[in-house]
């Protein structure tokens, strides 16, 4: 992580680039295991079909497993964990060439992608994401060469529909591979930066915040100390969801390109998988289930001895009329002063107080103004960091459309988890409400479902968290056909007093997929 | 999809099973193709014949059902190798010890990460 983050952090001011070479695990594993086939350029680490691209961590974790699946290759896991520290830390994305596709890396996949280019969704997004293509940087030989290897591996690369009504070679050499080369070329101006900007650890006190779905919004106090191996980090977290809930956890973590942050961590017993993106001052990134990817949450960190006070985040994001609840307040210089939320809320027990936390019982008035509410702590103040309400005027149900997948062992189910998010007023003016009390409900989306009762047999949604949990796969002998569990679902939301503000999406309960690399 | 306009029953085609029944369902051929040109979520196939996740409609009404009755008919042509391992060239012995998937569909396992990861 570079250059953001305040002059505390910089325990470790490396000012060494990360592209030098220097002979490392990693250079000496591939040497070692790749070199029989990638030739060497003697002295230089230059190696044919390697040295010419650039990845994420992941992108050249799942080109080493491809040399294991395809090719034989065999070496063992330490091995692999060093050929792709080492290849993400030298050819990897500076973070202006990830931030594009951070929801891909981040296994975010309930969503319609979209390509600067009008054929990259015939061309590539046909099968997995075009996001796999945009986390990558090759010169025009190397694009060429990603073709060939598509029409010599997988030939219903041709003759699928998308491909045998066009001509798809002809266009992916000669219209893709150019365009490719041209927008994503391997050399650029953002990665000769990010390879000669200064390295900061990520070692010290953090603050983490965010929403677990199903167990509500949570914060932490996240401490970061160096582990054994290079750029690797142990973390512990220790804090509570706003319902008072104790939440504590750990992991431990490595850092690649010096800023993609990838962790395991075990919370209050669960395991989960951590992505962030260190580069900014205020990092940020998604918790999740790697067996269930729809299951996580969205993250912020920020160091606990910023160099700047103020007002961060507020857990909730609003407070309805007449309503007594738990708020927290997150950020810096919150210690001392009075608390004062404006006239319609009145603070009722202080419940905690730091110097970046304030955890408060708070009672909304019947009678408040509706819209933002001027949270002022001591010399603190923001102005639209919480709003109040006595209804809500628009419901968001996201994501619009959502696929979930039936399971076993083998292959695990995935969850569809929905959030109705509120507003209060029209348009761009809207005062974002964050997530409302609703309750959910689930229906066929159309007469065909309903013929085949997909609500009976898909899975249960969960009327309280907006979770839903899919059947288990395999053929279905109550189903005609011996069909799957599969379904075509309208997932509805309504507002809980309110239950005429309601929202819906789409839910495609769906079979499983037995080809699960991090990069869909 | 080809390129010819006529429905399946001015082709003198009776539609025989239920997939063939939802493409005669269709409106028009041309509201066929706007449907099949369309995007789906990220990382499902949007190659909809008949569709992996999705069927041309946007439902699951049309696909194979159950899959398990075709799945090494997809496999085995590397129909949909994002989503099912490939015999045909990457994974030649994925359906090993699984002759009949439709009573064996639980041995199958997932392919990634590869190696002993």
């Amino acid at each position: 992580m570079k250059h953001a983050l305040p002059a505390g952090l910089c325990s470790l001011a490396l000012l060494m680039p990360t592209g030098v070479a220097l002979a490392s695990p990693g250079s000496e594993a591939i040497d070692s295991y790749c070199s029989t086939c990638h030739q060497a350029d003697n002295g230089s680490q230059n190696w044919s079909r390697i040295s010419q691209q650039r990845k994420t961590p992941e992108g050249w974790d799942m080109t080493v497993a491809r040399m294991q699946i395809m090719h034989g290759l065999e070496l063992p896991s330490e091995a692999r964990r060093n050929i792709v520290k080492f290849l993400a830390d030298t050819r990897g994305l500076a973070p202006e060439e990830s931030a594009p596709q951070r929801e891909l890396i981040e296994r975010r996949l309930n969503r319609i992608e979209s390509s600067d280019h009008p054929e990259m969704q015939a061309m590539c997004g046909r099968c997995h994401t075009v996001g796999r293509s945009e986390l990558q940087r090759r010169d025009l030989d190397e694009w060429e060469h990603l073709v060939h290897f598509h029409v010599g591996q997988f030939q219903t690369t041709e003759y699928q529909a998308m491909a045998r009504d066009r001509d798809w070679f002809g266009i992916a050499l000669d219209e893709i591979s150019p365009w490719l080369a041209e927008t994503q070329g391997l050399e650029s101006d953002a990665w000769e930066a990010w390879q000669q900007a200064e390295t900061i650890s990520p070692e010290g006190d953090w603050q983490l915040w965010g929403h677990w779905p199903g167990e509500g919004d949570f914060y932490a106090d996240v401490v970061i100390a160096a582990a054994e191996g290079e750029d690797a980090y142990a973390l512990t977290l220790e804090g509570a969801f706003t319902n008072g809930r104790e939440l504590s956890g750990e992991g431990h973590a490595i850092v690649y390109t010096g800023y993609e942050w990838r962790a395991s961590l075990s919370l209050n017993g669960r395991d989960f998988k951590q992505v962030l993106d260190l580069s900014e001052e205020r990092p940020s990134g998604r918790i999740f289930d790697d067996h269930d990817e729809a299951l996580g949450m969205m993250v912020e960190l920020s160091p606990r001895d910023a160099a700047e006070p103020g007002l961060a985040a507020s857990l909730p994001a609003s407070l309805k009329a007449g309503a007594r609840s738990r708020l927290v307040l997150l950020g810096h210089g919150l210690a001392e002063g009075d608390v004062d939320l404006g006239e319609g809320v009145t603070v009722r027990r202080v419940v905690e107080r730091s110097d970046s936390r304030l955890v408060l019982d708070v009672e909304a008035s019947s009678d408040l103004t509706p819209g933002w509410l001027p949270v002022r702590v001591g010399d603190q103040h923001h102005e639209q960091l919480l709003a109040g309400y006595h209804s809500v005027d628009r419901l968001e149900v996201s994501p619009p459309l959502g696929v979930a997948r039936i399971g076993n062992d083998k292959t695990p189910p995935v969850s569809g988890v929905f959030t109705a998010l509120g507003y209060l007023g029209e348009g761009e003016n809207a005062i974002p409400l964050g997530q409302v009390p609703v309750r959910w409900s689930v229906a066929p989306w159309d007469e065909i479902a309903e013929r085949d009762e997909d609500a009976k047999f898909a899975g249960v949604l969960d009327a309280a968290t907006g979770i839903f949990s899919p059947a288990g796969a395999g053929p279905n002998p109550l189903r005609q056909y011996n069909a799957n569990s599969v379904g075509n679902l309208r997932v509805t939301a309504s507002v809980v007093g309110q239950e005429a503000m309601q929202d819906e999406a789409q839910l495609i309960v769906t079979v499983q997929r037995w080809n699960n690399p991090p990069l869909r | 999809m080809t390129d010819n306009k006529k429905s399946l029953t001015e082709l003198g085609l009776a539609p025989l099973n239920r997939k063939a029944r939802e493409m005669e369902r269709a409106a028009t051929q041309e509201a066929l193709e706007e449907v099949q040109a369309m995007q789906t979520i990220a990382g499902c196939t949007s190659s909809f014949d008949p569709g992996w996740e999705v069927d041309p409609f946007g439902g699951v009404a049309s696909l194979c059902q159950p899959m398990e009755a075709d799945l090494y008919g997809c496999a085995d042509p590397c129909w949909w190798p994002a989503q099912v391992p490939d015999t045909m060239n990457t994974y030649p012995h994925w359906g090993d010890g699984a002759d009949r998937a439709e009573d064996d569909w639980r041995k199958l396992d997932s392919v990634y990460p590869g190696g002993d990861q």
